[in-house]
């Protein structure tokens, strides 16, 4: 407990050197480019653009059936799709590129000091912005499907929330085990890849015949999912938080576990990652 | 009169007996047996037997350094500067041994933290920022770098446009102005023309003069002449000569010279053995050696510097505790979840 405080201290005295150089990062990687910033915004849409083609486009776009229990309501699939594929663009950047983060700029954190805990966080700083444009964009889709803004759309901060506290920690954890094992991330990235297939981003794992009914509930229970049909949820208004308990204890004890194993495993090894990296 | 000296062979010039009126009594840093070991691994597995072929970069480092006192570090390459550079500065930590920093460390270190893409004036921003600085502190000091890096209007055109010596005054003058109580330049000086060049040293006396520390690593004597009081004379890990600069410059130059009048052959041999001295490193004996040394020495102390008891920090009870808990419910909660869907 004290190791998560100690991490998130950190990380709260921090915050203006994390937003501003996540905000650094961002500029400078489209630096040079013709239409320069203008890139932060079309990049994101392009590729949801490309998503929504392959995988709506190219097959039946049945309704999707979004809903709790017995209060159920059928959704098209381009928003369907795009409110989940917005939360999954940021939280699969964040996973690959925060847990590549430390290992990478190792050399730059020796000379200079500041904590490395703070360096997940700079990943997950410089992906809002995308995931804002992304939002942005589903709330427009979803005007034009007839789901306009509702004060039930508060419930999303609660879900960004635990997004952001997911991924931050699993980031941390995955950082610290990189750079004990660098083959981590080799095995990190086809699990990311198998996620998106199976955690309901583009296409309801209950209609897949193929899957056994076990293997789709264990899947229910994965963060990922968690999120991605929390803010389906939200967006089109369908269910609270507490009414799926079962799976809100389950992601926020899950987040927790994470949250201590990667606090105790970074602080421990903190200071043997120069030699190790 | 340069054979090849035990391992172990304490000088007594890191004593430091002499002090000039200027400075403070105050101990900036105290190294105290210091050493530093470097796995050798042929691959990334290897056995633990193997992995006791290790390298002593350093092998027992002792010394005092006081508040406003400029040291000059020099030694041949691989003699160990560099880690020592890296373990004064915090970036890394001894083997065994201790060493006791008494305020902010910096390392002047001029490209790090800097980004091609971004202007000049951005990139004295971020570099600040990751260098610990607040805006507000940032603000305060922006023009004077800017002024001091001698840019004019390039402070607005991107990295990648600016000739190396531009970038090495920006990075300098970024560094420069963190304000630390101990600075470390490892190799820095060696850029930007003269009249940079003097300005540089000028700085340097002006931080001397305010009570900062400066550790100087070069192989330029004329640098080191110019800039420091002492000099450490680091031969093969070990600390071989610590003292006045012109003393140890001297006693440097006498080795470089006789070092090249030795035959092309016995040169071999003798790096040859060196190398063997720092791979074979008689940790035991070392530690023997300074007990019999100074026999009035604290055992206990002594023991725990050379030998300390990793002190992991391992889970508190309360955590490990929490951590099964949290597993266990997991697990219930999960196969509760699972089992209660029946329907998809």
């Amino acid at each position: 407990m004290l190791k998560i405080k100690r991490i998130l201290t950190e990380i709260i005295t921090n915050l203006h050197l994390i937003w501003a150089v996540a905000r650094y990062n961002n500029k400078a990687a489209f630096q040079g480019h013709h239409f320069g910033m203008i890139w932060e915004v079309l990049d994101p849409l392009i590729q949801i653009g490309i998503n929504f083609f392959i995988f709506g486009a190219m097959r039946d776009m049945n309704p999707v059936r979004v809903g709790l229990g017995a209060h159920y309501v059928r959704v098209s699939f381009l928003p369907w799709m795009v409110v989940g594929m917005s939360a999954w663009m940021f939280m699969n950047r964040v996973t690959i590129n925060g847990s590549e983060s430390v290992q990478k700029k190792i050399k730059l954190v020796s000379k200079m000091q500041f904590p490395i805990s703070i360096l997940p966080a700079m990943t997950l700083a410089s992906r809002i912005t995308s995931y804002t444009v992304t939002t942005l964009a589903a709330i427009v889709i979803l005007a034009f499907y007839g789901f306009t803004p509702h004060l039930f759309w508060i419930q999303a901060i609660y879900y960004m929330f635990a997004m952001f506290a997911f991924t931050y920690f699993f980031a941390l954890l995955n950082s610290t085990l990189t750079i004990l094992f660098r083959d981590y991330m080799q095995i990190l990235r086809p699990i990311m890849r198998f996620m998106m297939l199976f955690s309901g981003v583009i296409w309801r794992l209950n209609e897949m015949t193929r899957i056994p009914n076990w293997f789709v509930q264990l899947m229910d229970l994965n963060p990922f999912t968690y999120i991605i049909t929390g803010f389906r949820y939200t967006f089109f208004g369908q269910a609270f938080f507490w009414q799926h308990w079962e799976t809100t204890v389950f992601f926020w004890l899950l987040v927790f576990l994470i949250a201590m194993i990667a606090s105790h495993l970074h602080l421990k090894l903190r200071s043997k990652f120069i030699d190790l990296a | 009169m340069f054979s090849l000296s035990k391992p172990f062979k304490l000088s007594n010039e890191h004593v430091i007996k002499v002090r000039c009126n200027f400075l403070t009594e105050e101990i900036k840093i105290a190294a105290s047996y210091v050493t530093k070991k470097y796995e050798m691994k042929k691959k990334k597995s290897s056995t633990p037997e193997q992995e006791q072929r290790g390298f002593w970069a350093l092998r027992g480092i002792t010394f005092q350094v006081y508040a406003g006192e400029a040291i000059g570090l020099i030694g041949t390459n691989g003699s160990g500067k560099s880690t020592l550079s890296n373990i004064i500065a915090g970036a890394s930590k001894p083997t065994t041994g201790e060493i006791v920093i008494n305020g902010k460390t910096s390392i002047i270190s001029i490209n790090t933290g800097l980004k091609s893409e971004l202007t000049g004036r951005e990139n004295v921003k971020l570099k600040c920022l990751l260098s610990g600085m607040t805006h507000k502190e940032i603000d305060a000091v922006i023009d004077d770098i800017i002024e001091f890096a001698e840019l004019d209007d390039f402070i607005d055109q991107p990295l990648k446009n600016y000739s190396s010596g531009m970038k090495s005054r920006l990075g300098f003058a970024i560094s420069v102005h963190n304000d630390p109580d101990i600075m470390i330049i490892d190799e820095a000086l060696s850029v930007g023309d003269d009249t940079f060049y003097q300005r540089c040293v000028d700085k340097m006396m002006e931080f001397k003069a305010s009570g900062k520390t400066i550790f100087f690593v070069s192989h330029s004597k004329t640098q080191i002449r110019r800039l420091c009081d002492k000099v450490m004379w680091i031969h093969e890990g070990e600390l071989k000569q610590f003292g006045p600069t012109e003393e140890v410059i001297e006693a440097y130059r006498a080795y470089i010279k006789w070092y090249k009048k030795m035959p092309k052959i016995e040169r071999r041999d003798y790096k040859k053995a060196l190398k063997a001295e720092r791979r074979n490193f008689d940790f035991e004996g070392y530690y023997e050696a300074v007990v019999a040394e100074q026999p009035g020495i604290d055992q206990e102390a002594l023991h725990q510097m050379f030998y300390p008891i990793r002190v992991t920090t391992k889970m508190r009870m309360g955590s490990k505790l929490m951590i099964i808990v949290v597993v266990v419910l997991l697990c219930v909660i999960g196969l509760f979840y699972m089992t209660q869907l029946a329907q998809p």
